[in-house]
């Protein structure tokens, strides 16, 4: 597997995490995720997923003007399948990260040792 | 709202991209619209088009592509549309000028050159949004074209050697086949909302049909009102044009 398409899975779950906790839009996605440190996230590769994430219904979205004034902007909502997905996606996390995390701190004593 | 130009070609491209790839109208306008708004949130803070979708933008393309799903109700529209456009001309051109006998050969090579045209104008579509020069975009539109005049000539060229009439129109007949291609033009103009299936019609059709009235010799009729025809849709083409770069 290609560590871009690892770098999709994970970015499916962080997004459907973002968006549970209320309604946001795309760019502001972004910045969230920039604020966690998800530098190597291109921005515009966040679109094809909520677009997928639509499709399987994990997401829904409205269309309202900006606050600010001006075009229309698209916000994002979890739905149930949404939170259930969420929920499943931080099960796995848990289990991938101990697991990685328990091999690579056992490598590195074993590298002391020698 | 006022985009860089790179990323005003990026949002084109992506829009020529996916409607040649078949999707949805609704849908590449949905995620146009989505993309706009966020080219300009970066643009204002400095960010440009490389930043946010990296160096390949046909790739990026893709990835949207390959979420979206192939509208075949909406292409089996247009495909119906261009076919009734095509017979439409056609017929209106054959009841002036008195030709309103069919082979085989016009009944099934009308409509099959418009589908094999309309498939190759998407696939040219799908090529040209991944072209940077203009120049090239214009070559290819201008050889598609004249492959699909050869091919129409070459189906007149069948249909006059081996062609046996298998369907005629009488007079009567004549003026129903004359309303209906009327018909489709002011259906078309309604559901494409413009002018462009009168307008062309009129020019192409209205000079041939006056100058029968004339004593003019018939080489000179004909020579007048193909020059008219090609003059009135040139200038008409011109100020479409210049008008919706105005819009822009």
């Amino acid at each position: 597997m290609e560590s871009s398409q690892i770098l999709k899975g994970i970015l499916e779950g962080c997004l459907l995490a973002i968006i549970s906790k209320g309604e946001t839009y795309g760019y502001e996605m972004i910045e969230k995720l920039g604020k966690y440190g998800f530098i190597m996230v291109r921005e515009g590769s966040i679109y094809p997923l909520l677009l997928r994430m639509r499709k399987e219904k994990l997401v829904e979205v409205k269309t309202k003007p900006v606050p600010s004034g001006g075009p229309q902007r698209k916000y994002y909502y979890i739905t149930n399948k949404g939170l259930e997905e969420l929920e499943k996606f931080k099960e796995i996390w848990m289990d991938i990260s101990t697991s990685v995390n328990m091999l690579l701190d056992q490598e590195t004593k074993g590298e002391i040792e020698k | 709202m006022k985009l860089s130009p790179e990323s005003r070609k990026f949002i084109e491209d992506l829009r020529l991209y996916l409607f040649s790839t078949g999707k949805s109208d609704n849908e590449i306008e949905d995620i146009v619209a989505e993309l706009e708004d966020h080219l300009w949130e970066a643009e204002k803070r400095g960010k440009s088009i490389i930043d946010i979708i990296g160096n390949s933008p046909k790739e990026y393309m893709e990835q949207f592509a390959n979420e979206m799903k192939f509208d075949i109700k909406q292409w089996t529209g247009y495909g119906a549309m261009m076919i009734l456009g095509v017979f439409a001309f056609v017929l209106m051109g054959d009841v002036i000028n008195r030709d309103t006998d069919y082979s085989w050969f016009e009944l099934i090579g009308y409509p099959l050159l418009t589908v094999c045209f309309l498939l190759l104008l998407m696939k040219t579509m799908k090529f040209l949004s991944g072209v940077r020069k203009k120049s090239v975009g214009w070559i290819v539109l201008l050889l598609i074209s004249a492959i699909q005049i050869g091919g129409f000539v070459l189906l007149i060229w069948l249909d006059n050697r081996y062609g046996e009439t298998v369907i005629h129109f009488n007079s009567t007949g004549n003026i129903v086949l004359f309303c209906l291609s009327a018909l489709i033009f002011i259906g078309g103009s309604i559901w494409s909302k413009s002018l462009v299936l009168i307008v062309i019609p009129i020019f192409l059709y209205l000079p041939e049909y006056v100058l029968m009235f004339t004593p003019l010799k018939e080489d000179l009729q004909m020579v007048i009102s193909h020059l008219i025809s090609l003059l009135g849709i040139l200038i008409y083409l011109f100020f479409v044009n210049r008008k919706e770069n105005r819009f822009e």
